[in-house]
């Protein structure tokens, strides 16, 4: 077998505390993501989700909400949108768009793409360039295939094609990379060394898995955890001096005690020096300019052996 | 009959209907069936032609009725019986569940209580606890930093998807080495158990984890244990292979579910899973006799339990997801708890949970101040099974 195809998407050893640099000496990289992905099932949007109370209230005073406290503190997101949603709501995408926050694409319509046929996740990859470009007025450069709340599981959804369908898209950055905690290559072909940059993701930051409440049957309202592993992750991202990445969505942030605790944290965190908050785009230029692949992605061979009667 | 229905292990009613439908095959039988007379007798027909008659039903009642009833016992227990959750109103409140348990059984309450004492006596003759474990001079309390190297391997052997492979390889690139890097710093050695298959996916940190003098001990080859036997232990020997290349010598110690008797034939001297105890104590393999040391950890002092999104099959409105401020002060209770009997704790960490950041940062704080009370002491577990089996050796088997 080549390399550990089929184990690992990058390479051996992360890349160190003392390795990383970020722009004008700042001190630790921060990356705030909104999801606007209202969909509650694998197979994406669904007219009854947008029927919804939730996907209403993301959608109008949610948003809303969040925008303001994003302005208030002065941080620039980046926004993942639904191709649907860049068409259904046009107009706050241009709103956003025209606050500072970089439009990036979420899935067709925040679909799993894991069970799609190449030609057709291709299909509507190129689809959704086209119609999140329309919207934003500029095409995406980052692509985001990030978890919804009735996933199995919390990693978000890529298939065995996504990455090098999104290399021949144009597409500069992916936002599902669990493999570390700073920007990382993930590698669809070893021995062409053809790689992505992916940007970190972690559930633990991921406002949806605390603030589950009012989803049917569920009374699970741990706001409260959810911003002490913010303030825990940042304290400790800090120190090192690396990245620290969250992942909100209006109709859960949005809400009253919630919106007031993102609100808190991001005060808290605005008080530390040397913090560049940045879009994914603005990242994954940073990262082509310091820790380009020809230099820091490093592949060593595989020592792996088949062996009858394990796996392979 | 009753007892001849227990003695073979089968249902009574199950019995009683298996009884029935032979005597009813009885009485169609040939040449002496009582029925083929009582035939002949009401249908005025000669006796040749109701046996002729007569066979096939024979045939069909022996091929169908008669193996499918044995065969399957929950046809003649539908109304009867209701396994736990599986039954046919398994999942169905007992408000909604129309016929209950014990309708027609009548219970066999000596028989009960037997089987239960023997299962008890089973579990306690499996067991042989230390009752006043002594450490050695100056020391307290023990405790174990052990780290279960899984990275991705059990996500792959569940064929999960690429992020979830993702989330494990994290363990292998960041998690092994800040976790190897907090031990070093605060000169706490630490035992890394690790699925032989790791070995050939991350060789550098592992030849890091042997040199700081960490030990490193078996996790299954494939972090799963075949069926078969031979199976079984070739992958037991793979597995020590791969760890003998990094260290160079075979490992004493396996967190595994593998038999106990392979375990010991093959030279390990502890295995450390389950929690019968607190304190280190020993398992004793009913067929061999001999006894194995067990060093106990709880799921409790688990951080997968705490902080992996679906383990153990949590559904997502049942999240145990946690912070780490909430996991610090339950951890420092157990082990309180724990200093106070001058007793053990097994704290069990995975690279790819407790390598985050904020993880390792909650775990210098929970190590430190554990270390700031006198007479702790953290070896690594073969360095703490050499002393037990030393000063506490099991009892002859």
């Amino acid at each position: 077998m080549p390399w550990k195809q089929g184990y690992t998407v990058s390479d051996e050893i992360g890349l160190r505390d003392a390795e990383l640099s970020w722009p004008a000496g700042a001190r630790c990289a921060v990356q705030v993501v909104v999801d606007l992905n209202v969909a509650s099932s694998p197979e994406g949007i669904t007219a009854k989700d947008l029927e919804g109370d939730a996907a209403v209230f993301g959608a109008t005073e949610g948003l809303s909400q969040l925008r303001a406290v994003l302005d208030r503190h002065a941080i620039r997101a980046t926004i993942a949108v639904p191709a649907v949603l860049a068409r259904i709501r046009a107009a706050s995408v241009r709103a956003l768009a025209a606050d500072g926050h970089e439009i990036a694409a979420g899935g067709f319509k925040g679909e799993d793409v894991s069970t799609l046929a190449r030609a057709e996740e291709a299909a509507r990859l190129d689809r959704t360039t086209e119609l999140v470009a329309e919207a934003a007025g500029a095409r995406p450069w980052g692509w985001f295939g990030l978890p919804r709340q009735s996933d199995r599981f919390a990693g978000g959804t890529v298939s065995a094609d996504t990455i090098d369908l999104l290399i021949a898209g144009g597409y500069r950055y992916i936002g599902n990379g669990l493999a570390d905690d700073i920007p990382h290559y993930w590698v669809s072909d070893f021995t062409a060394r053809r790689a992505l940059l992916a940007l970190p993701y972690y559930y633990h930051f991921d406002d949806q898995w605390f603030c589950m409440f009012p989803a049917k049957g569920t009374g699970l309202e741990n706001t409260d955890m959810l911003a002490r592993n913010w303030r825990a992750e940042f304290a400790a991202q800090y120190g090192r001096g690396r990245f620290f990445h969250m992942v909100v969505h209006p109709q859960h942030i949005g809400w009253a005690n919630r919106i007031q605790a993102l609100d808190e944290f991001l005060g808290h965190l605005r008080r530390h020096p040397g913090l560049w908050v940045a879009t994914g785009s603005a990242i994954a230029a940073h990262w082509a300019a310091a820790h380009p692949p020809e230099t820091h992605l490093r592949l060593a061979p595989s020592i792996w052996q088949d062996h009858p009667g394990s796996l392979s | 009959m009753g007892w001849v229905a227990g003695g073979i292990g089968m249902d009574k009613v199950h019995f009683g209907v298996m009884m029935i439908a032979n005597l009813e095959i009885g009485y169609l039988t040939p040449p002496v069936g009582l029925n083929l007379f009582v035939a002949m007798a009401a249908f005025k027909e000669p006796f040749s032609l109701i046996v002729r008659a007569v066979v096939p039903f024979i045939i069909i009642i022996m091929l169908f009725w008669l193996v499918i009833v044995a065969a399957w016992p929950g046809l003649t227990l539908f109304f009867v019986t209701e396994p736990p959750g599986t039954g046919w109103c398994g999942g169905m409140s007992a408000l909604h569940c129309p016929v209950r348990t014990g309708v027609l059984t009548m219970s066999d309450l000596g028989g009960d209580l037997e089987r239960l004492a023997a299962a008890a006596a089973r579990a306690d003759a499996h067991h042989e606890f230390i009752p006043r474990i002594t450490w050695p001079d100056g020391v307290r309390m023990a405790v174990n930093v052990t780290l279960d190297f899984d990275a991705m391997l059990l996500r792959r052997l569940m064929n999960e998807t690429p992020s979830q492979l993702a989330k494990g390889e994290f363990g292998g690139r960041v998690g092994i080495w800040r976790m190897i890097e907090l031990f070093d710093s605060l000169g706490i050695k630490g035992t890394v158990f690790t699925p032989g298959r790791i070995v050939e996916l991350y060789p550098e940190a592992l030849r890091h984890v042997h040199a700081q003098g960490h030990e490193i001990a078996d996790h299954m080859w494939e972090h799963h244990v075949p069926k078969d036997a031979a199976l079984e232990r070739d992958h037991l020997r793979k597995a020590a292979a791969a760890i003998r290349s990094i260290t160079g010598r075979h490992p004493v110690g396996t967190r595994s579910w593998h038999s106990q008797a392979l375990l010991q034939d093959e030279g390990f001297i502890y295995n450390s899973h389950g929690h019968a105890h607190h304190l280190p104590h020993y398992h004793r393999d009913p067929g061999t006799g001999k006894a194995l040391l067990n060093l106990p950890f709880h799921y409790v002092i688990d951080d997968a339990m705490f902080y992996s999104f679906a383990w153990l099959g949590s559904g997502n409105a049942a999240q145990r997801i946690s912070d780490p401020d909430r996991v610090c002060d339950m951890w420092w209770d157990a082990f309180w708890q724990q200093y106070q009997q001058g007793g053990y704790l097994n704290v069990v960490m995975h690279p790819f949970v407790s390598g985050r950041a904020l993880r390792v940062a909650m775990m210098d704080r929970l190590l430190r101040r554990m270390q700031s009370l006198p007479g702790v002491w953290f070896p690594t577990s073969e360095e703490l099974a050499r002393h037990v089996l030393a000063a506490h050796p099991a009892k002859e088997g």
